[in-house]
Order: C-alpha cells, then structure tokens, then sequence
C-alpha cells in the first residue's frame, strides 16, 4: 500500500496510488486487528472468495464532516497485473459512503453503503453491493454495546453470491488500561445462491482482552457448517499489536 | 438454523444483563487555549477538532495539542469531548491505522503555550494555572 494524499479541504480529499479498497465497515484497515474484535476476517472479506478485490491501483476523491464520509475512486481493478499494468479499458469504479453519529450516547454508531464494479482478465464482470452499519451505545454500565451488521451482494455473469453476518459486543472498561471485549456472531457466504448446498456458515464466540490500547489477546471459538458437511469445530488464539 | 437460534438467543441474554449504572465524570481542571488570531471555537467545533472530523478552521490548518499532565488530559477528554481517555485513544489508533492521522500531540504545557503563541491556528489543552493573557482562552 503506497499512495499520495492531497487535502484541498475537510471535504475534499485527493488520493492516488495503491490503496486497500474502501468497502464495509473494515477492508480499509483489514490488516489492522487491534481495530476490530473479530481473530479472522468475516467471509465477505475472504480472499478465497474474492467478492472484493483487497487491493486497487488508481484515483480517489474522499472527504469527511462529523456526520458524513465518502470515497468515489477509479481504479485498475482486477483485470490487471499486480493491479498495474491494465489489460482492459474498463476501469474499475467503487462508492464508499457512510453516515455516523459524533457524539452523545449513539457515538460511533454509522450506516453505509457500498459499491464496487469492474473487469477481470477475461472481461467478465463482478459487481458487488454492500451495506453496513454499528449501532453503538455507551452509557449502559462500565462500557458500551455495539451491534454490527454487514451484507455483500455479488454478480459475477450469471453467478450471484450473498454475505452477512451480524456481531454483538459488550466493550468494558475494567480500568484506563484494561479492557474486555466479549462478543457473539453470526457470518455467513452463499457463494452461488442458485446451488443447494453450497452455504458456509460460522457462529462465533470470542473475546478481546486488551492490558492497554496497542495490544489486544483475542480467543475466540467457531462452530463452521459448510453445506451438507459435518460441523467443524476451530479455537483461535491471537495476539494483535499495534506499533 | 439451530446456529441462528443459539445466535439471537445470546444477544438477548447480554442486552438484558448489560443495563447498569453510568460512572460520574471528573471534575475540569484544564484550559483550551488558542491563538488570539484564531477564530473563536465552540465547545462542539473543539470536539470535532479533537476528534479529527474537522483539520482547519477557516482555511487555516489546525495544529493540536494535549497536556502531558495526565489528569489535564483526562479531565478534557471526559468533559469535553464526553468519552473515556481509552475511547479517546482507541479512536486515534483506529484512524491512525486507517492513514487518517496520527492525534494531537502530548508536550509539556510550557511547549504547549510557545506553540500556540505561534502559530495561526493552534489549540492547545493546559492546565488551567498555565493559561497567560497573551492567548485566547476558548475553555476555562
């Protein structure tokens, strides 16, 4: 990731170069851990999958105020090498808006919405819709609660492929530095909802315990049914630093 | 289908068991300075400031500042910007990794009054018996 960032205001932002690709709530900042509670990317986010390219080369107009956020950018997308050299004229285009609450008891709180088109080698197209949202609020005990929830609707031809999943936390402040983070989730990917049988789905207990900002130990437990297949059981352990 | 049972089964268990007590907020032992050419700023236009959602007041870049004085910093972040100091600086953390800037910077408050005196639009928190006649006070 290498880019270039121009600021002619709050509001209008120019940035060039490789970037994450903005979409959801996360893809931004998928490398970053500390940031978010869950130890493994939800499948829409899922580099088998591929519903969003993770990385773009091209030119984004981005800008923010207390309330709002957007990002409109033009880009090689997938139907070029190392996302640089470009095998076809058509330029990958993708829409990143969302709204948030600045403050009160709903801070942190935002409601998205998400697009993403282009072109791969072979100049098929793959379209990706998605929405995402928090509701957050503070002020219930010690700590806050937040509700995530994020969707993907993918086409690529005639293939059409849907993701959610949805994450309820309670963040506790034990102390300044000390903290706790349980949560409960539920994701989910169709990669072709003209298929029986296909479905992937994961509930997920976890919980983040972080000794001071940078540094979050996370465990977490995932009960994962693919289709027809015998349930499988996964624990996690991970350590999340930010330097 | 049992999975989603068990999943909104548990959020509503935790919403139940969630519902205590807020804790009081401290008492305000800081000043929010900046430079008298500076245009005057509310108390909500220095919590945008503050929390990165807003970079220059009529044209003029913001510089930010915090107290290295722990309960200078803490007593602003809870009374001003209405969060705890950890929300404060998961906050910057988050945008920080996110490539939208790294947070006001913690310096002495001396520092913080030397900058301030000279730059257009820097704010600064200090402690309150810091705060000299030669900047604008915005906060007391």
């Amino acid at each position: 990731m290498s880019f270039f960032e121009y600021s002619f205001i709050d509001l209008l932002k120019k940035r060039a170069g490789k970037y994450l690709n903005p979409f959801g709530l996360i893809h931004e900042r998928r490398d970053a851990f500390p940031t978010f509670p869950y130890l493994f990317h939800p499948l829409m986010y899922s580099e088998d999958f591929k519903l969003i390219p993770t990385y773009n080369v091209g030119i984004q107009l981005r800008g923010e105020i207390s309330y709002l956020v957007y990002v409109v950018h033009v880009a090689n997308g997938r139907g070029s090498a190392a996302n640089v050299v470009d095998a076809n004229p058509d330029k990958a285009i993708g829409i990143h808006l969302f709204g948030r609450v600045p403050s009160g008891i709903f801070q942190g709180s935002l409601l998205g919405f998400d697009f993403y088109t282009d072109k791969d080698l072979k100049d098929v197209r793959h379209t990706t819709l998605g929405g995402h949202s928090i509701l957050s609020i503070s002020g219930i005990g010690p700590g806050k609660i937040q509700l995530w929830g994020e969707v993907a609707h993918y086409t690529k031809d005639k293939q059409k492929a849907l993701s959610w999943y949805a994450l309820l936390s309670y963040l506790w402040h034990i102390s300044e530095q000390w903290s706790l983070l349980p949560y409960v989730m539920y994701d989910t990917l169709d990669p072709d909802l003209d298929k029986k049988d296909d479905e992937v789905g994961n509930i997920v207990f976890g919980v983040n315990v972080s000794p001071f900002i940078q540094l979050i130990l996370k465990l977490e437990f995932r009960n994962l049914v693919q289709g027809k297949e015998k349930a499988k059981q996964i624990f996690g352990f991970g350590i999340a630093y930010a330097f | 289908m049992k999975d989603k049972k068990i999943f909104f089964g548990l959020t509503g268990f935790l919403m139940v068991v969630l519902i205590l007590n807020s804790d009081a907020l401290a008492q305000g032992k800081f000043a929010v300075i900046t430079n008298p050419a500076c245009p005057t700023l509310g108390k909500d236009e220095i919590k945008m400031v503050f929390l990165g959602y807003k970079s220059s007041v009529d044209s003029y870049p913001v510089e930010l500042y915090i107290s290295k004085d722990e309960n200078v910093f803490s007593d602003f972040v809870q009374n001003v910007l209405g969060i705890r100091v950890s929300e404060f600086n998961y906050h910057w953390l988050k945008r920080a990794l996110s490539s939208e800037g790294a947070g006001p910077e913690k310096i002495k408050d001396d520092e913080i009054i030397s900058r301030v005196r000279t730059t257009q639009c820097a704010v600064g928190v200090v402690s309150q018996g810091k705060a000299t006649t030669d900047v604008k006070i915005l906060i007391k």
